[in-house]
Order: C-alpha cells, then structure tokens, then sequence
C-alpha cells in the first residue's frame, strides 16, 4: 500500500528562493526511504511539508490517497498522532525533564500504556539514558538530547517515523545502534522515511536511496536492506 | 497532560500574570470607583427627578391668549413633557393667603390682589436631559415675551453637572475597557510568542489547540478572578470606612447585591478573556 505519494511538489519561500522544485516520488508502506542530499538540498523541507509544518507551494501530496490540500488541521493532528517525528534541532522543552519530554510524547499519542513510568524508563534504559530521567533537558548533552529526541518518537511505536538527521551528533557507535533499531522497526512492517547527509549511513545500504540536489529529485536507488 | 502543559504555562509566564494580576487589581479598583460614582449620581438625580418642574409665571391679556399659549407649548414641547399644568391667580392667591403678611391684605382687595397675580404654568419634563433641554428653550422664550418670565430652576446647575459627569463617566468607562482588552490582549500575545516553539512542539506531536487554549483561559479566569475581588474587598473596605467617616450610608447606593455585579463579573472575568485566548490562537495551525 501507499503511505505517500508526492506528485511535483514545488515549495518556495519569499522572496523567490525554490528549495524544491517539481519533486515527484512514492513511498510503500515497509519502506526504509533515505533522503540524501548536500546540505541546503531542500531534505529538510520536504520532511516539514510530509508532516505538514509546511504548506507546498505547488503540487500534491496524498497520505494513503488522501489529498493533503483536502484536509484540515483536526485531520492533521489525528494523523500525528500515529507518527514518530525525529526533529533536527530535537525540538525538547527544555524546562522539562527527560521524563516528561517523553511523557508528554506518548500522552498526546493517545495510546493506552499501563505502567507508564515503567515504560518510559525501560525505553530510556536501551539508550542508556535511564539515570538521567529526571534530569532537565538543558543539562544534558547534544548527543544525549538526540536520543531522547529519538526516544520521545519511538515509544509511540508510530506506523511511520520521520526523522531528520537523526544522528548528527552521535558518535559512530551509537549512530549504528541508531540505524538497527530503525531497520529492527522497519522490519515489523512500519515505515522509516530518514534525511541525512551521513556518508556513514549511506554506506549501510539501509534502504531506498532518493537524492536531492538544488531542490531536484536527481536519484532514486533501491539498495539492499 | 493538563499537569504538563499547565507547569509549562507557569514556568515561562508565572511573572506575567503576577504583573497581570497587579494590573486588574488597580484597574478594577478604578473602574468600581467610577461605577460608584456614576451610581450616586444615579440615586441623587433620581431623587430630584420627581421634584423638579419648570414654573413659568405668564400674564396673559385674556384667557383666549393664555389657551393659545399653552396650546402653542404642549404641541411644541410634547416629546419632553410629561404633562403641564396651569394654576389660576385664584389658587395662586388661596395657596398664598396663609402667608401673606395682614398690611397686603388690608391695603389691597382679594379682586385687586387677582389682578396681579399672574397664571402659573408648571411643566413636569419626562427626563433630567428633557429639563435641560426645556430650561434652555423656555429661558430664551421668556427672554423675548414681556409676558413670560421663568421661575429660577431647582437644582438646575447640579442636575446640569450630573448629567455631564454621568455622560463623561460612561464615556470614561467605556475607554477605561479599551485598556483592560488591550491589555488582556497583549499578555496573550506575548505568552504566545514566550511559548511558541513548545506549543508548536504539541501540536506538531499530536496535540490539540484546545488543551492550550484551556490551560491559558483557566489561567486567566483564576488570576483575574482573585485581582476581581481582592480589588472589590479594597473597594468595599474603602467605601465602608469613607461611610463612617462622613456618616453616610454610602454603600447603600452600590449594587452590590444586584444583577448588575454578575454582569459585570461574568463580562471581565470570563467573556473577555474567553474571546481574548479564542482570537489569539487563531493563527495556531500547524
């Protein structure tokens, strides 16, 4: 089945500057899609338009053939409530705790989690974040605040994660475990749509490649996953 | 969830609603006052209301002159009267022989006193703005007809007064409210710009505008709910003082216990802020 399919979506911020131009692609529910591109390539945008933080300029984009034009801001939140979002600048309160940046995650999802406290700590325990739940954001680290941003998009088990450079200030080895809970998540039949530019990634053949230069979709490779 | 977005909502605006809260103190206090006072106003002139009437003092040539006369004021007049009457120099004179000194009444005859007695037209106006109106016109007849001459008005330079002041307070009030909206408008607008990256976050995490728009109006409710009557006891305290001191009983004139105050309380205290966290949210889709 479908889950996106983005018809010469064209966006253009003023004054004119076209960061993306005309681009066209589908994504099947299952799919590891990794956005690559150099930076200022228009991955970015592209992901804020997929979970609607941006309105293209021109074009369609249809989740599971249903037009994004047609829809209202009600939908949209009911839509959220099923995605995982990683944010490249984490998007963490910082006058909150670990724990209730996650919380509120997994709250606003709507998902019936018993033993909730136990849930979250367990999460954070595979990051080796547990010991500082109850930590303010600010306190912590770039990288730590990464993977909570990481976490707080996971624990809803969402049917489609949306991550934008989700490892950028990760040491390579938590960038590989990064990439195996993703494929491990891919593989229960969810679908992972990723941007980056980390050669490191691209070298792991997670999955779909598609390649953005200059707003334009120049690459489209199915690697082996 | 509530818990969250409401530690959130006190964490970045906690100093903002305390100053908030000092603002609707004084500015409620100020707007009892003037409330207050146009309630006095209220209670004096409708005190005088039923006493005032304009008395003209007309000596006619004839009858025939005096029928035409009045005819003449009550079509002139009758949007602004509620009735006019004419007295006779005959109940003029019966009125006043009680007190007329014994030296007239023997020099003179009751036929002789008649004479010279003129006709009393009295004129009861419908409002105090309809006395106003009708002193002026009737002083500028009585100007240009010998015949005519017009008692001195009651109370005309205060009722005057009060009905300017009870134009200018409402007018006062009603620009005292524009600070009050601008202001409630202007905290939400900056709470809103203070927490716009968390609000985006929640919404873009699934959550919807209405927890926001809820946690800010129960914000709002409960600070201006505690400034409205820590504001009003001050108020009632300071009246209640200024009543014993002058030994009047001022507080009676308030309305306190009238539906005026829940009026008044579910129009600042809910309305208001309900539509100032509506409209300052509008623009919150993501």
């Amino acid at each position: 089945m479908e889950i996106f399919v983005i018809e010469k979506v064209t966006k253009v911020y003023n004054p004119y500057f076209k960061v993306l131009d005309e681009v066209s692609f589908i994504v099947k529910e299952g799919d590891f899609l990794v956005l690559t591109g150099p930076t200022g390539a228009g991955k970015t945008t592209l992901l804020k338009l997929l979970y609607r933080e941006e309105k293209p300029t021109d074009g369609e984009i249809f989740y599971k053939n249903l037009p994004y034009s047609k829809l209202k801001q009600q939908n949209f939140l009911h839509l959220r409530r099923n995605w995982g979002i990683i944010f490249q600048d984490y998007k963490l309160i910082p006058d909150l705790t670990v724990f209730e940046n996650i919380k509120i995650s997994l709250i606003l999802s709507q998902k019936k989690v018993p033993k909730i406290k136990f849930h979250i700590l367990n999460y954070l325990e595979r990051f080796n974040l547990a010991p500082k739940a109850f930590k303010k954001v600010k306190e912590l680290s770039g990288g730590e605040q990464q993977k909570v941003g990481i976490v707080r998009a996971i624990i809803r088990e969402p049917e489609l994660l949306i991550a934008d450079e989700p490892t950028g200030n990760l040491d390579p080895e938590s960038l590989r475990e990064i990439i195996k809970i993703f494929q491990e998540y891919q593989q229960t039949g969810k679908t992972v749509i990723l941007a980056t530019h980390d050669p490191v990634i691209l070298q792991l053949n997670a999955g779909r490649i598609l390649r953005l230069e200059m707003g334009r979709l120049v690459e489209n490779v199915q690697t082996s996953c | 969830m509530f818990k969250l977005l409401a530690k959130l909502e006190i964490k970045k605006g906690l100093l903002y609603y305390l100053f908030f809260i000092l603002f609707f103190f004084f500015w409620n206090f100020f707007s009892l006052a003037l409330i207050y006072a146009y309630g006095v106003l209220f209670t004096l002139e409708k005190h005088w209301k039923d006493q005032i009437t304009l008395t003209l003092f007309y000596y006619p040539k004839n009858q025939e002159q005096l029928n035409n006369f009045v005819k003449e004021l009550q079509n002139d007049f009758s949007s602004s009267t509620e009735k006019i009457e004419v007295v006779t120099p005959e109940m003029v004179l019966k009125q006043a022989q009680k007190t007329l000194p014994k030296e007239i009444t023997q020099i003179f005859t009751e036929e002789e006193l008649k004479e010279n007695l003129p006709f009393l037209i009295k004129i009861y106006p419908k409002s105090l703005g309809s006395y106003i109106e009708l002193t002026e016109r009737l002083r500028l007849i009585a100007a240009l007809t010998p015949a005519l001459e017009l008692q001195n008005p009651k109370y005309f330079k205060f009722l005057k007064l009060s009905f300017f002041l009870k134009s200018g307070i409402i007018g006062f009030w009603f620009s005292w409210i524009i600070v009050y909206l601008g202001a409630i408008f202007f905290i939400n607008t900056l709470l809103n710009n203070l927490l716009y990256q968390q609000y985006k976050l929640i919404l873009l995490l699934g959550g919807n505008p209405f927890y926001l728009k809820f946690i800010r109006f129960s914000f709002l409710v409960s600070i201006i709910t505690l400034g409205f009557f820590s504001s009003g006891a001050t108020f009632y305290l300071a009246v209640n003082s200024l009543t014993s001191i002058i030994n009047f009983p001022l507080l009676d004139i308030f309305w306190v216990n009238s539906w005026y105050s829940l009026v008044y309380f579910i129009f600042l205290v809910v309305l208001i802020p309900f539509l100032s966290v509506w409209i300052s949210f509008w623009s919150y889709e993501i």
